[in-house]
């Protein structure tokens, strides 16, 4: 018996080696930019979980990147550490506030949930502005930045964003292939039949919230390291919500692939286009927009409808036509439930 | 075999929907292990009311339910469905962008609590027997409305239920089809499990059943053996002319 290797195992290998090609092949600048686009990238991963996969529309997303960037430069230069280790307190931290929010988050649904995060979002950025030990308006400087010798820290910055990346990718996959991913899809089309099934959806709902925020947060983590400083209005910045979404519908909501495709058709298309001013943004929204109308499942369902292919598949098969055996008629009699 | 610990106990449950009118009116119902009990009552009277109290998706206003002996009031729908209540939908609530055999092993992985071999096993047995053998992978939203009910039947008996309450499976199937579900209905309910049937088309019900409730505006009105409980006069001023069916 010959076991097909999973798709989904091979395009994460493609994934880790492209990564780690990268930096072989770029430039100083192509690797920055490929190093915002990994951060950019786990984001919109993480809130295609929430938003695609589990109704959980978290218009408020930019608290947990922005709480990710405080977190690690706070920890770092107490710790006097260079600010790597300190991504996994970047993590952390706004797990934990989503934990500690959930109870009020989860009371609210659709439109509510989505306002009402965005309010969380806009009160955490008011609290930094008037916070001293946060530096209130002016923000913080990554101080501790001076331990990474200057010539290490743009391949150490992409390393850990990759990293990031990767941990990001592979987490959600392995969790939408297991059970619990069949408990989310399940409760993604009828909320009452996955109770009936066995569903704890409000577990299922706050795992996915806590997974995607600790990723998000990661990845603000890792955003705000290249940037050497963050200030309350750049880490909470409704921007970060408006590139998210606008990769996550561009590529495809509620697929994992999506994202991926949103993102590279995003980076392309600022990346050409952005000597145009205006002109780009009115040529993205008008992508947008067309692509909500005509395309609702977006870049990677177009691609999917022409070539037929799954990359990151989820699903779970019914295998005894492929390998295994029948099982015979006594076998069927008195085997129920 | 009825002094026994019931498997179900519906102690006294009143039950309205936000300020409304009360829809169950302090109701007791007691299904003994290993039943096969039919539900009927007009339009309204209550019936999926009822079974969203036992199942856990509707909380009462007052009253208890016990599941073997077990007080089960306070308990979630999920962790119902774990202690052995299964349930289908009126309205078919299939998961409709999963596939047929997905929408079985979520039961049978969650409330069945069963690995993934075992998960897996259970579920091709249940396919062959629901007639969804070789339409497994086919995506469940694509199923026409009967395929939908059968697949929630399909998948209630995935949860590996001892007490399986059914709305209106073999509503709108003729008449072959619905003395078939009959057939498959008895032969699980052999099996050990208890199991609540509501059904308009009477005379499926009279010839599967061993019991009959007939319900009305919230309460019981008649209970007892198909034939005698059709009989009676309140049930038949009811179902006056109605007969045999009132398929809505
Ligand atoms: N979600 C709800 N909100 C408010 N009222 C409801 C709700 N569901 C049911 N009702 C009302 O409760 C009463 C009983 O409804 P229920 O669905 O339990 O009846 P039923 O016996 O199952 O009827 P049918 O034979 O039509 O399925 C009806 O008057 C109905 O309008
Ligand atoms: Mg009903």
């Amino acid at each position: 018996m010959i076991k097909r290797i999973d798709n989904a195992y091979v395009t994460l290998f493609a994934v880790a080696v492209v990564l780690c090609l990268l930096p072989l092949v770029l430039s100083k600048a192509g690797l920055v930019l490929a190093t915002e686009f990994c951060v950019v990238l786990a984001i919109a991963l993480a809130w295609n979980l929430l938003a695609g996969f589990s109704g959980i529309v978290l218009i408020g997303m930019p608290l947990f990147i922005g709480a990710g960037g405080y977190t690690l430069y706070l920890v770092a230069n107490a710790l006097g550490i260079p600010p790597y280790p300190a991504i996994l307190a970047g993590a952390a931290v706004p797990a934990v506030i989503a934990y500690a929010l959930s109870p009020l988050l989860f009371r609210l649904e659709g439109a509510q949930l989505a306002i009402g995060s965005w309010v969380m979002a806009e009160v955490a950025r008011l609290l930094c502005l008037i916070t001293p030990a946060v530096g209130a308006g002016g923000g913080l400087n990554l101080e501790v930045l001076r331990l990474v010798p200057r010539s290490l820290r743009l391949p150490l910055n992409f390393a850990f964003a990759a990293i990031v990346l990767f941990i990001t990718l592979s987490a959600i996959v392995i969790l939408l292939k297991s059970r619990f991913g069949l408990g989310l899809r399940a409760m993604r089309d009828s909320d009452a039949a996955a109770e009936a099934m066995g569903v704890k959806t409000s577990r299922v709902k706050l795992l996915t919230l806590i997974t995607a925020t600790a990723l998000s947060g990661a990845a603000g983590a890792c955003y705000y390291i290249t940037s050497i400083q963050i200030t309350p209005s750049s880490a909470f910045s409704q921007n970060w919500i408006a590139i998210t979404i606008f990769i996550v519908i561009l590529g495809g909501i509620g697929s994992v692939e999506g994202p991926i495709f949103g993102a590279i058709v995003y980076y392309l298309l600022r990346e050409t286009l952005s000597d145009l001013g205006p002109g780009y943004f009115v040529i993205s929204g008008l992508l947008a927009i067309t692509v909500t109308i005509f395309l609702p499942e977006g870049v990677w369902g177009l691609i999917k409808r022409l070539i037929r292919i799954d990359l990151l598949p989820i699903a779970h098969h019914e295998a005894r036509r492929v390998h295994g055996t029948q099982p015979t008629i006594t076998d069927k009699k008195g085997k129920l439930a | 075999m009825h002094s026994l610990t019931p498997s179900l106990l519906v102690d006294s449950v009143s039950k309205s929907y936000g300020g409304g009118p009360p829809v169950l009116k302090n109701l007791t119902l007691e299904v003994h292990p290993g039943e096969l009990l039919g539900v009927i009552g007009p339009n309204g009277s209550g019936k999926t009311t009822l079974f969203g109290v036992i199942a856990g998706q509707l909380p009462p206003n007052s009253g208890r339910i016990l599941v073997n002996g077990q007080d089960v009031t306070a308990l979630g729908a999920s962790e119902r469905a774990k202690g052995g209540i299964g349930r289908t939908f009126q309205v078919p609530q299939s998961f409709s962008d999963m596939t047929v055999y997905e929408n079985l092993l979520v039961g049978a992985r969650y409330a069945g609590g069963l690995g993934k071999n075992e998960a897996v096993e259970a579920v091709y047995s249940i396919l062959d027997k629901t007639g969804f053998d070789g339409r497994a992978e086919m995506r469940a939203g694509d199923l026409p409305l009967l395929d939908r009910k059968r697949l929630e039947l399909a998948r209630a008996l995935a949860t590996r239920p001892s007490l399986l309450l059914l709305d209106e499976i073999a509503g709108g199937l003729t008449d072959d089809e619905a003395m078939e579900i009959a057939g498959l209905i008895k032969e699980v309910n052999t099996q050990g499990i208890a199991v609540i049937w509501i059904e308009h088309l009477v005379h499926v019900l009279t010839s599967a059943v061993s019991r009959i409730v007939v319900l009305g505006e919230g309460k019981i009105i008649a209970d007892g053996a198909p034939q005698e409980t059709m009989a009676t006069p309140a049930v038949r001023q009811i179902y006056l002319g109605m007969e045999p069916e009132l398929d809505a």
